[in-house]
């Protein structure tokens, strides 16, 4: 009887207690103090104008608060010469190029460097990656079949290697649409089938020239059916060519993402190559090609 | 010059097993029965009382004793059976088959180590037996009755994540366990992603693990050995026994099909919360006008046939079959689609019992071991009159094994036991293929994506003796295996040495050494036992593991009813498998395998000490184990050594059983360990992520995405809370006149401590003294699973 009792005893308190918190618990752990470092991500694109730059500060797990850096000098090197300087705008937080000099996909060496006042000066280098060669666009219809057994339309061109440079590239594609006048542009997500091809965040891919290096890849893009693509719509592909260092960041914030909070992976950290600091500084040149289906 | 050598060699080795070679000896052969159904008794012992030379039993219940031409007085024992005294001349072989009796005092006393033989009389060290009655008294979670979890409790073996079936041996991972039923590998040993295993006690004879000092008999797997023998079936008389409980009932019959020649046991498990489930769930979407039939279900079926031709002729079959089945079909009108994830084993054995002569005993084994996943999505839509539209998706993988051995037991003397053999096992691997189906305006495609199979075969062979001179026993072996796949092969020399030196007081000194190599993989987490788990093979890219592992202890029995052991184990791993950073467990066709993975090497050192009671109203162990665990991958943590996530330093187990009387039994377990070692990030900084940009009008947009990266610190440098829980049971027995009833009432983690399953970084807002929300703060939140979990199950027997 005794046991009978205790066990309803057990049973009410198992029901009682299923409150929202009843299986988490704040806990306390001894985190390593931090050393702050600046933090910046910055993306130095060809034939494009020169994005705006955040620059921060790496802080405690816990317990700190973020803080943007505004009296940074923050500068741009092209070849071991100054190339170009950034000002900060209260109103955006972000630093702006001075001189908008346009940046070309010449394979110059970019040196990126920003100073503070109580920071260490922090620093990266890339080189800007060659456009790649591409051929032969051709857009059919309800010509694959994606991961999810849909019937896709299919972007197939072949993007020619070049067999003196270890190459990574990625793939954009838009429709354009014209509407009463107006113009804009509307992202089209694909499926890809082949292994060559590696996550990036944000459902894009990358990939790496490593298996077909110095030939002819063949891309087969699968352009999912719910976009209902039709003849005499306009598509714009976008193929980037991009510095190794870019194409391992994109990939590690994939798996950063995927791993975040899911017990199921091996948790990991985002790719940086900022020296002194944290964040990463990218490059990446892309070639563009409008057609009508 | 070459010919002394060989004939000195040749006079060592006769001299060496048939000392003294003058003396006229004959041969006491048979088999170990339980006299009331037939089953055979393992590890039985027979000693000659005069001389004080003896032997156990092998598995299959043989025995072979030689010793002088001389009256002889056999005490034949076994735990739980009384012990039988034959006297007799020995003037010829002689054939004597042994049956024992139940003991009277077996209604009192309670076994944890099923081998009457001393500890301090074994050479064999780090391994333990524990009876399967033993086990099924156990608490349990959800009343359902685990061996495995039972053998968690065992010094030097540790549980993975909370509720998990998985063993951390030694330091060892879960796939670094021979899990070995009637003698065939069991590749998947969980139900309901880990929680539950696949071997129902109630067909399980004995369970036994090895854990160091390999024999030379055991191979290709570096951590541990588990092996479970099913029962063979009641020879004498029909019996049966069953359970019903919270989530599932259970059904075993057995007993002769013909008298003291063919037994058969057959047991069944099945779970239920489906057929409850079901009628609520489909009565819920027929009121929003759909049909949805859920199937959400495991089960187990174990069979086994035995047929005995004569005194050296003896045949077994035995067959395992069981799945888990998650699934729902959905139906709206004209549309229906069908989507779930089934998987299982299919194991099965032929085994040939073969006594060639009094001293030689053969064994033949063929064994069948089969596990896939199937992953299947499927629609039909007959929504267009005279069309229907279908396609289907269907993922799967798995592991096929055929094999052969052959073991021989050769008794030349009460000084020598050798064992011999091979075996040669055929691999075939699925690592995973999506099979699309479709049918669009009558348009049908059909594609094949992913990985091809891949074939292996593994061979092996093995030779020790056990040997004993006076108060020195040694156990000296080798293990030679082979593999071979995709034109690469290996091979592979292991050489396995058990020692044991007898002190006065009966204090044993014993120590081992062992090289084990093992050739298949599995890519599974650190965390969780998933069904997508997947077996691989060693390639040109994925070397074999390897390790090597000494160990030394004392043992000795007090007072003839506690056992102690306390043993030192020092174990080197090579080549050791890991999921590179950030690679996902589920595994998809995205990405070979052999990409994802990375090997390096793993370090495990520590001591464990055990004491144990055997006999008497009162019984129970303590474990403790003391260990440090790392792993070193030159692609992990920047190749800097980090703890292994089991790295566990202290861990306690306590298990006792009280039998208040005939009717009450009460069993009580009690946990503890350190807490798991996990990685956390230390750091955090904002970063601009994506740049889109749009065009709109002629004018260009820019859209820029922040979000706070989290950086993590060094591998597993930190701690969760420390694990610990209290299970309980009480099991109430009542007799009645033909049958047996028993009530269970259990309860898991009666004082609900939260044990950490993972942890989170989470914001919580801090509030001023009004309760207004001042800034949000990171805060780390560990996340526990499992509450306290009362259960009550019903038992009966006849």
């Amino acid at each position: 009887m005794k046991v009978l009792i205790y066990n309803l005893f057990v049973i009410a308190l198992l029901f009682s207690s299923c409150g929202e918190d009843a299986f988490t618990s704040v806990v306390e752990l001894d985190i390593p103090e931090h050393q702050s470092t600046l933090a910046t991500s910055f993306l130095l694109s060809a034939d494009e104008e020169i994005d705006s730059i955040f620059i921060a500060k790496s802080i405690n797990i816990v317990g700190d608060t973020n803080e943007i850096i505004e009296n940074a000098e923050v500068r741009l090197f092209k070849n071991g010469n100054l190339f170009e300087e950034f000002e900060f705008i209260d109103s955006s937080n972000h630093y702006f190029p001075k001189n908008n000099i346009p940046i070309l996909a010449d394979g110059s060496e970019y040196r990126f460097e920003v100073s503070a006042l109580n920071f260490a000066t922090i620093s990266a280098t890339q080189n800007m990656p060659m456009i790649a060669t591409v051929e032969d666009i051709d857009y059919r219809f309800d010509a694959a079949i994606d991961s999810y057994g849909d019937i896709t339309d299919e972007l197939v061109f072949n993007l020619i290697d070049d067999p003196n440079e270890e190459n990574y590239y990625a793939f954009e594609i838009y429709r354009i649409i014209e509407e009463n006048d107006l113009v804009f542009e509307d992202r089209i997500y694909f499926d890809v089938n082949s292994l060559v091809y590696e996550d990036a965040a944000f459902d894009y891919y990358v990939l790496s020239d490593a298996s077909f290096n110095g030939n002819t890849f063949n891309a087969r893009l699968l352009i999912y059916n719910w976009f209902e693509a039709q003849e005499g719509d306009t598509f714009k592909l976008v193929v980037k060519s991009l510095s190794y260092d870019n194409y391992l960041f994109q990939k590690s914030l994939d798996t950063y993402y995927n791993s975040s909070g899911n017990p199921f992976a091996e948790p990991s950290s985002v790719y940086e190559n900022i020296e002194n600091g944290h964040g990463i500084f990218r490059t990446e040149s892309q070639v563009v090609f409008e057609f009508q289906l | 010059m070459n010919f002394m050598k060989i004939s000195t060699v040749a006079i060592f080795i006769v001299l060496f097993f048939f000392n003294p070679i003058f003396a006229q000896k004959f041969t006491i052969s048979g088999y170990i029965e339980d006299g009331s159904s037939g089953e055979k008794l393992i590890a039985a012992n027979v000693i000659d009382v005069k001389s004080q030379n003896g032997v156990t039993s092998n598995l299959y219940g043989f025995y072979s004793l030689t010793l002088p031409k001389d009256s002889v007085i056999l005490s034949i024992s076994y735990i739980g059976f009384q012990t039988k005294i034959v006297e007799l001349y020995l003037d010829r072989d002689i054939d004597l088959n042994i049956q024992l009796g139940s003991s009277i005092e077996m209604e009192v006393v309670e076994v944890v180590g099923e081998r009457f033989e001393r500890i301090e009389n074994e050479t064999q060290m780090s391994r333990v037996d524990i009876p399967i009655e033993q086990i099924k008294k156990m608490p349990a979670l959800l009343g359902e009755t685990d061996v495995l979890k039972s053998i968690q409790l065992l010094p030097g073996v540790q549980s993975g994540g909370e509720g998990q079936t998985g063993l951390y041996v030694r330091g060892g991972s879960p796939d670094q366990n021979l899990i070995l039923l009637d003698g065939v590998p069991v590749y998947n040993v969980s139900h309901v992603l880990g929680i539950f295993s696949v071997f129902n006690a109630d067909a399980i004879k004995n369970v036994t693990l090895t854990k160091g000092g390999f024999p030379a008999r055991y191979g290709g797997r570096l951590s541990s050995v588990l092996e479970i023998n099913m029962k063979e079936g009641n020879m004498q008389e029909f019996h049966g026994e069953g359970s019903i409980g919270l989530i599932s009932s259970k059904l075993t019959l057995e007993g002769p099909i013909w008298k003291d020649k063919t037994s058969f046991i057959i047991s069944g498990r099945r779970t239920y919360v489906d057929l409850i489930t079901r009628p609520i769930i489909k009565a819920a979407a027929q009121q929003d006008g759909v049909q949805l039939e859920p199937r959400l279900f495991f089960y187990d079926l174990n069979a086994k046939v035995n047929h005995k031709f004569n005194d050296k002729h003896r045949l077994y079959l035995s067959a395992y079959s069981g799945a888990d089945v998650f699934s729902s079909k959905f139906t709206e009108d004209d549309f229906s689609a069908t989507g779930g994830i089934d998987w299982g084993n299919i194991i099965s054995s032929l085994r040939w019992n073969y006594r060639i002569t009094n001293k030689l005993f053969a064994n033949t084994t063929l064994t069948y071991s089969k596990y896939d996943i199937d992953i299947l999505s499927a629609q039909e839509d007959e929504s267009e009159p005279g069309m229907i539209n279908s396609f289907s998706a269907k993922y799967t993988s798995g592991i096929e094994d055929l094999g052969g051995k052959i073991d021989f037991d050769f008794i030349p003397s009460p000084n020598h036991y050798i064992r011999f053999g091979a075996n040669a096992t055929h691999h075939t691997y699925s690592p995973g293929a999506l099979v699309l189906e479709s049918t669009f305006d009558e348009i049908q495609l059909d594609t094949t994506i992913g990985s091809q199979q891949v074939q292996s075969m593994e061979y092996s062979a093995y030779i020790e003796d056990d040997m004993s001179f006076g108060n020195f026993k040694a156990n000296l072996g080798i293990h030679a295996s082979a593999f071979d796949v995709n034109d690469q092969t290996y091979f592979s020399i292991q050489p396995r040495l058990g020692l044991r030196y007898l002190l006065p007081n009966d204090v044993a000194l014993k120590a081992s050494y062992s090289q084990m190599t093992q050739f298949i993989n599995l890519l599974t987490s650190e965390s969780f036992s998933l069904p997508t788990d997947l077996w691989v093979p060693s390639t040109d890219r994925v070397l074999p593991q390897e390790s090597w592992q000494v160990a030394a202890g004392v043992a000795r029995t007090f007072l003839d009813q506690y056992e102690i052991s306390i043993e030192g184990y020092y174990k080197q791993m090579d080549n050791v498998i890991s999921f590179k950073e950030g690679a996902s467990f589920l595994l998809g066709l995205d990405a070979d395998w052999q990409d994802k993975v990375t090997q390096g090497t793993g370090e495990s050192y520590g001591a464990e000490f055990f004491v144990q009671k055997k006999k008497g109203k009162f019984t129970g162990w303590l474990g403790y184990t003391l260990s440090w665990n790392f792993r070193q991958f030159d692609e992990i943590n920047g190749g800097r050594t980090f703890p292994f996530r089991y790295d566990r330093r202290h861990d306690i187990s306590l298990v006792t059983s009280y039998k208040f009387n005939d009717k009450i039994t009460a069993t009580l377990a009690w946990v503890y360990g350190t807490g798991n070692a996990i990685s956390l990030p230390i750091y955090s900084y904002p970063i601009a992520y994506d740049y889109f940009r749009s065009e709109f009008d002629g004018q260009v947009f820019e859209y820029e995405y922040f979000n706070e990266i989290e950086s993590l610190g060094d591998k597993n440098s930190f701690r969760m809370t420390d694990y610990h829980r209290l299970d309980w049971s009480i099991e109430f027995h009542k007799k009645k006149r033909k049958w047996e009833r028993t009530w269970v009432v259990s309860c898991y983690n009666s004082y609900w401590h939260r044990n950490p399953y993972y942890i989170i970084t989470d914001n919580e807002a801090v509030l001023d003294d009004n309760g207004n929300f001042l800034y949000n703060q990171k805060v780390f939140k560990e996340i526990s699973i499992l509450p306290i979990i009362p259960s009550v199950s019903y038992q009966f027997k006849f």
